[in-house]
């Protein structure tokens, strides 16, 4: 087994100093920088078993090369402390040039790697320190990854230099042959030698050893700023080898609170089997979610000194039967974070749990939702006054249902959150789906009851969104006859689902506008 | 084009002089306006009083008696001219015209855009109790027949004359909007009103006229309304007095009717704001205006269809492209993609899309051009060839003058919308592909090449070959490690990853690029992030070229 090296002596170092360690010299002859992204293997004496071994970098690398041309017959491997190449006959004193992708780097320490500017960590398998008796790093182009994981008790480690401490979702960028998955590895934060905190998953197989795949496997906390190790390391082998590991990412994972104590009201429902559902669930990935069972909203707090106390409740859309997570709910929680706004993106039930009125489940966890914000109102420094909801498409209409809705008990009050007013104090439906019928005739669906309570809406559409902008044409007469104030931005082109994201049409720049409409509902002022 | 430019030079110089104001004033009638033949009014006079509301702190003209209605010139001039035009009616209730709030500063807003401006001067007060609005249609509609007939001596489009008016100004141009030819308000005069009097968008701002009291549209605009009435843009406040129901009502019936429109409705804003700003964000709608007609195509600057056309025409004669930095040296590289679309646009009626590409894709190179991003251009299948048989190309007809080594993906699935991250992306992708480009195509060199005459060419779109499929997921783009050889000799040797910020974020960024640009990106396509290495000069020779694990693509040049 190599040795850990304390990390108090670590942090003396960067990668830099490492970088000046090189040359080394061997019996058979020595390895030097040749450049921004290659070392110099000069050969002077060919052992007789023609392999020669130089210490591991910490670079994937390119090709091996000789006067420019690469090498034919020349055999690499990677040892588990020293990488191995095995001389074509006939090759004799030589200078080879191995490529490597950034500057050679040698793992006399490893190096510490530093947070993400927009926070968390990346960490690749070529700054990982294995440690055990076959575990190692493969530095291939295919390969690129933690490898020869046949032995349980191996394990590798990345140091990273916390700033931000914080919850992260680990993140794993792995690769299993077919039949090898099932082993049971975790994802753990250590200090000295105590686990602080362990994220545990199952490996599954991806086809191949070398066949990537992203998968979040669970969440980590770490609590201090400091140097801590990362760790990954078997629980239980299951095959004969646990898996390659390409990449791992800790990406920070702001508070997740979950909408009802118990099960959601209603549930389960006849109309939906559960293993579909079940199958559903098992495809949400960090941008799609496809079943949800238990909803739950994500808190994105904006910095403390930025935050002005409103609160948004984001409905991501997806005719609700899956959600549109990135684009129209993590993304947003980031634009209005930047606002000082705070966000509580919603992951509300889908699919659809019936056919008829399938926007109840959804308003149920919506209307619960605004009342925990203003429950805990004081705790993650809203003013309850200032809680909003804001969706796009279906999650524009869960929003019009939240502001038109927001008098009727939709479900049966839990406990003293259910007191609260569900009542937004502002909304704002981006291309809202369902408010009238597409075909026939040119009115609002009964489900929309506009009324003098109504509140304040900032509604933005486009004109070839089927007939969705004339229906919030109509949502705007509807407010005006109440006395409710409204804006309204029906753009000529832009179709129907951009988020934020900018692209084809500058109906995208909604967002612009949506800021100075709250700006003049003084929603952005510091109270 | 020289005389257009020292035309344009000449009027910026007058420009910079602060000569303002209209060029020329003209009489829209030859005779008395109809249905004035037997009125006596009192001579022109501003109406305004010194206890009269100040708009934005300033005062307004109230241009009463108007019996002799008068179109005032107000040019586009300068780079950015767009052969634009626009009549602009006043309000003012059809007693007065607020000619200054609702006129002049409209005008000179318009030519800032590079807008030819029509300010119309029409009868007031109304003369028809009933159709308060007839004369002013009358003297609207033939202002639409004249400006056309003479559009050529104005510098115009005929096809791209629009109508904006104010209140009953607006009144005016949504009536004018919407009357067909055959509704033209009175007998033709003269030769001119054989030219159609139907504008070819409008611009309304809180219009009033549209709807009935009880909120119902008025049967003449219900009637009138089909899908031959032009596209509109309409702005109104929430609790303007007139009703903004107006515009809602005048939406939905285009909206119903087929034709394209936009609808913008703050809640603040009241009446009569014109298009002075202030702290209200409705006094913002000149911007929203301004990105509706650049949605529409109504700003595009006179260069882009000429040198599309330019481009488009040298390409289809085999002779240089055209270069475009020498004659507008102040373009910006978004000019530029604009003039590539249009050139892409024209080949594209005969040529079938193959995919996209990028190029600048070092940092160095990107620096060096002061650039933020690669830069890109669009692949034509026509250039697609495949290595299953050794490929061998005869470098003159090819006209490919260089060989580069590059890696691509290919579509598995059509993408619609913009991408947020690779991951997003990576179901989309069916396989990365090693790529040989050959660009070529001669370009003229009357001046070192700027960013603008790479882009507008098409940065160098010719012949590409593509190698072997391979799984994304199952391979790090970056790490592949190329090598290119001409009969043994290595001409160049790099790796993925030297294109800036990595292969994966390039395509990304070639992927929302084309999308941004109005492409759409289909099963099958090919997107390649540009060249990685030294590129080498195209010279007799077999070629190999390996890219590590993706495999090789050997050719010969001959």
């Amino acid at each position: 087994m190599k040795r850990l090296i304390p990390a108090f002596i670590l942090a003396a170092f960067t990668s830099t100093l490492i970088a000046q360690t090189l040359p080394v010299s061997n019996d058979w002859g020595t390895v030097s920088i040749a450049g921004q992204d290659a070392v110099s293997i000069r050969i002077d004496n060919v052992p007789a078993n023609r392999t020669i071994k130089f210490p591991r970098l910490f670079n994937p690398i390119g090709d091996i090369t000789h006067e420019g041309k690469a090498v034919k017959g020349l055999k690499f491997k990677p040892l588990v402390e020293d990488w191995a190449m095995t001389l074509p006959p006939g090759m004799e004193k030589t200078t080879l040039q191995l490529v490597t992708l950034g500057s050679p780097l040698l793992p006399v320490t490893p190096p510490v790697v530093q947070e993400l500017s927009a926070g968390g960590f990346d960490l690749p398998a070529h700054l990982a320190m294995p440690y055990g008796e076959m575990l190692r790093y493969e530095p291939q182009p295919h390969k690129n990854t933690i490898g020869y994981w046949v032995n349980e008790k191996d394990y590798a480690d990345w140091l990273v230099q916390v700033k931000t401490p914080g919850t992260f979702h680990v993140e794993i960028l792995q690769g299993c042959g077919t039949g090898q998955g099932g082993s049971e590895v975790a994802v753990s934060i250590i200090k000295g030698k105590k686990i602080l905190s362990s994220a545990p998953f199952i490996v599954q197989d991806t086809g191949h050893f070398q066949n990537f795949k992203w998968r979040r496997i669970g969440k980590v906390q770490i609590d201090k700023e400091s140097i801590h190790t990362v760790r990954i390391h078997a629980l239980k082998k299951a095959k004969n080898a646990v898996m390659d590991v390409r990449k791992i990412r800790l990406v920070p994972a702001p508070e997740v609170v979950r909408v009802w104590p118990r099960k959601a009201p209603g549930e389960p429902f006849d109309s939906l089997d559960p293993k579909v559902l079940k199958d559903k669930i098992s495809q949400n990935v960090s941008h799609r979610i496809f079943g949800i069972e238990h909803p739950t909203f994500t808190l994105y707090l904006p910095e403390k000194e930025k935050a002005n106390g409103t609160c948004v409740v984001v409905c991501p859309g997806g005719g609700y039967n899956i959600l549109a997570l990135a684009k129209e709910g993590t993304e947003v929680a980031h634009w209005l974070n930047d606002l000082g706004v705070a966000a509580a993106v919603l992951e509300y039930r889908v699919p659809r749990r019936s056919k008829e009125g399938f926007h109840i489940p959804p308003l149920q966890d919506a209307q619960r939702t605004i009342r925990l914000v203003r429950k805990n109102a004081k705790a993650w420094g809203i003013d309850p006054d200032r809680v909003g909801a804001l969706g796009f498409s279906a999650g524009g209409h869960l929003t019009i249902m939240t502001a038109t809705h927001w008098d009727e008990q939709t479900y049966k009050p839990i406990d003293a959150a259910d007191k609260l007013s569900a009542r937004p104090d502002f909304v704002l439906p981006i291309y809202p789906a369902y408010l009238g019928y597409d075909a026939g005739e040119q009115a609002l669906t009964s489900l929309v009851k506009l009324t003098d309570k109504t509140p304040p809406a900032f509604i933005a559409v486009t004109w070839d969104d089927k007939m969705r902008g004339a229906d919030s044409a109509l949502v705007l007469e509807g407010l005006k006859k109440h006395n409710v104030p409204a804006e309204l931005h029906i753009f000529s082109k832009g179709g129907h689902g951009y988020g934020l994201r900018p692209g084809k049409s500058y109906a995208t720049g909604w967002n612009h506008l949506a800021t100075t409409w709250l700006k003049q509902q003084g929603l952005l002022e510091k109270q | 084009m020289i005389q257009r430019l020292l035309l344009i030079g000449a009027l910026m110089a007058l420009t910079l002089q602060g000569i303002c104001g209209p060029t020329e004033t003209f009489k829209l009638w030859p005779g008395v306006p109809p249905g004035d033949e037997n009125l006596k009014l009192p001579p022109e006079i501003d109406k305004t009083k010194d206890t009269d509301k100040l708009i934005a702190g300033r005062r307004i003209i109230k241009l009463g008696n108007v019996s002799s209605p008068e179109i005032a010139v107000y040019p586009a001039t300068g780079r950015n001219a767009t052969g634009t035009s626009v009549i602009i009616c006043p309000g003012g209730g059809h007693h007065i015209l607020a000619y200054d709030l609702e006129g002049t500063e409209v005008a000179e807003w318009l030519n800032e855009l590079g807008v030819t401006a029509f300010v119309l001067k029409y009868r007031v007060p109304f003369r028809d109790k009933d159709r308060r609005w007839i004369g002013a249609v009358q003297d609207a509609q033939r202002a639409v027949s004249v400006i056309r007939s003479r559009a050529e001596e104005f510098g115009v489009d005929r096809s791209r004359i629009g109508i904006l008016g104010f209140s009953a100004g607006g009144e005016t141009a949504a009536l004018t909007s919407i009357f067909s030819d055959e509704q033209r308000q009175y007998a033709p005069v003269d030769a001119d009103d054989r030219i159609s009097c139907r504008p070819d968008f409008t611009v309304l701002v809180y219009s009033a006229g549209i709807i009935e009291k009880d909120g119902s549209l008025r049967s003449h605009v219900a009637k009138s309304i089909d899908k031959n009435t032009p596209p509109a843009f309409l702005v109104h406040a929430q609790n303007d007095r007139v009703s903004s129901d107006h515009s809602t009502q005048y939406f939905i019936a285009l909206k119903k009717a087929g034709v394209s429109a936009e609808l913008h409705i703050w809640p603040d804003g009241g009446h009569g704001y014109g298009l002075r700003r202030t702290e209200l964000p409705i006094t913002t709608w000149p911007d929203r205006c301004r990105d509706w007609m650049k949605a529409s195509g109504l700003l595009e600057p006179w260069f882009v269809e000429d040198f599309g056309q330019r481009l488009a025409t040298a390409y289809a004669a085999n002779k240089p492209l055209p270069q475009f930095s020498p004659e507008l040296p102040e373009a910006t590289v978004t000019d530029a993609y604009a003039v590539q679309k249009r050139y892409i646009e024209k080949r594209e009626k005969t040529e079938p899309i193959g995919g996209y590409k990028g190029a600048m894709v070092s940092e160095a190179a990107q620096k060096k051009n002061g650039l933020e991003h690669a830069v890109s251009g669009v692949l034509f299948k026509s250039g697609w060839m495949n290595p299953q048989n050794h490929v061998t190309l005869d470098i003159k007809k090819a006209k490919s003058p260089a060989v580069e080594t590059e890696l691509g993906i290919i579509i598995g699935k059509d993408i619609r919308q913009p991408i947020g991250s690779v991951e997003e992306l990576l179901p989309y992708i069916e396989a990365l592909v090693p790529v040989i480009e050959l660009p070529g195509g001669p370009i003229e060199n009357k001046a070192p090449r700027k960013p603008t005459d790479t882009i507008t060419t098409n940065i160098g779109s010719n012949n590409y070959i593509v190698g072997p499929k391979t799984p994304p997921a199952s391979v790090d783009p970056d790490t592949i490690k190329i090598t290119l050889k001409r009969d043994g000799e290595v001409l160049h040797e790099t790796t993925g990853g030297t294109a800036a910020g990595g292969q994966w974020s390039n395509f990304l960024h070639q992927v929302n690029h084309a999308l941004q640009q109005g492409y759409s990106i289909k099963k099958g396509h090919i997107i390649i992030t540009g060249a990685l290495g030294k590129i080498a000069k195209g010279r007799p020779g077999r070629h190999t070229a390996s890219f590590s694990t993706l495999g090789n693509i050997e050719f010969t040049l001959k």
